[in-house]
């Protein structure tokens, strides 16, 4: 049976619609990308025992589509409709991206020339530009240009105060110290937006109030409040969202 | 700076694993291991050790759905450090695999 979040998910996609430009309708494009992607990662052989990866849904991601069911691909939809809500919403032209997704409305933006996106350096950047970027339905772009910057020139600051959108994963943020958060934060542009994916970490947070003062994420949440130039809304959806505006 | 402007082609592991190694090293000091002995090592060392200094009690108050400070805080490191000693091992190894 499927979870609850994949059923919220599902009813999300099949009540909005997001334009011609913005087909996140996943295709055969992107059941190519993640079987290349699940072969690359058995060919890793990386240890998968319970104790190497636990319950972490961040270290399942992709396996849990290895036997996907019709209408897997609602299962990142929520979280990949809201980004495109925010950016749409400030009509954003400068953004920084924590993960390259495969989808169509991503290509839209990177041949926009209008627009200029910076993405992440990780293995999501690694994935979307071995798996994704040769399929058809992005190669099908002309004209795709994204820069990228490297997480230790986000701590360093390079770019800083630039970025009208910035796009993270809770993932992303979360780390022994706040100096991540503190470090995305500072790319914000006065007035931008910073949208964070799974700040609920995938709805831990929310069994009950109690829940939320023991969590090992409460305290990056909590950091953000913190900040005197800063609105924070905490959206309770099934993973979690946190819209952040910097206002001076 | 290392802004990369070449599309299909900007990933560098090089980069990637040297952010991962400094959080997985900061890890193991945390925990009094050393990242000297990191080819020595396994996750299962890392959990130990987290289990071992952060003790997670059977008993911590969760019949009765409350519970104590210090079952919070262990609880809370526990969870910290266990996740983020597994994803950046996991992260590790594919960024390994493709340096």
């Amino acid at each position: 049976m499927a979870h609850a979040w994949f059923e919220t998910n599902l009813v999300s996609k099949s009540l909005s619609t997001l334009g011609d430009n913005h087909d996140q309708a996943w295709s055969d494009g992107t059941e190519d990308y993640l079987t290349a992607l699940r072969a690359h990662h058995t060919a890793m052989n990386t240890d998968r025992r319970a104790i190497a990866t636990g319950n972490d849904a961040e270290l399942h991601w992709w396996t849990m589509l290895k036997s996907s069911i019709p209408g897997w691909e609602a299962n990142v939809w929520g979280a990949e409709m809201s980004a495109v809500l925010f950016s749409e919403c400030i009509k954003a032209t400068n953004y920084l991206w924590a993960i390259g997704m495969p989808e169509t409305w991503m290509m839209e933006q990177m041949n926009d020339r209008s627009k200029n996106i910076t993405l992440i350096n990780d293995s999501h950047l690694y994935s979307f530009e071995q798996f994704y970027l040769n399929q058809g339905a992005a190669s099908a772009y002309a004209d795709t240009q994204y820069s990228t910057m490297d997480v230790q020139d986000v701590l360093d600051g390079t770019n800083a105060g630039t970025f009208d959108f910035v796009h993270v994963r809770m993932k992303d943020l979360v780390c022994t110290t706040t100096k991540f958060v503190d470090a995305y934060l500072s790319m914000l542009a006065v007035g931008g937006i910073m949208h964070i994916e799974g700040s609920g970490t995938y709805g831990q947070i929310y069994n009950n109030h109690q829940a939320l003062h023991k969590h090992w994420t409460t305290k990056t949440n909590r950091h953000l409040l913190t900040k005197d130039n800063l609105l924070v809304f905490h959206l309770v959806t099934d993973d979690g969202n946190t819209v952040i505006k910097r206002v001076s | 700076m290392t802004i990369r402007n070449t599309p299909g082609d900007s990933y560098s592991a090089s980069a990637d694993l040297e952010l991962i190694e400094s959080h997985l090293a900061k890890i193991l000091f945390i925990l009094g291991l050393d990242w000297a002995d990191i080819d020595a090592t396994t996750i299962d060392d890392i959990l130990n050790k987290i289990n071992e200094n952060y003790w997670l009690d059977p008993n911590g108050g969760a019949e009765s759905g409350q519970s104590y400070a210090p079952h919070d805080y262990n609880k809370i490191n526990n969870g910290l450090l266990s996740t983020l000693a597994r994803r950046n091992w996991y992260w590790r190894q594919l960024a390994v695999g493709v340096s």
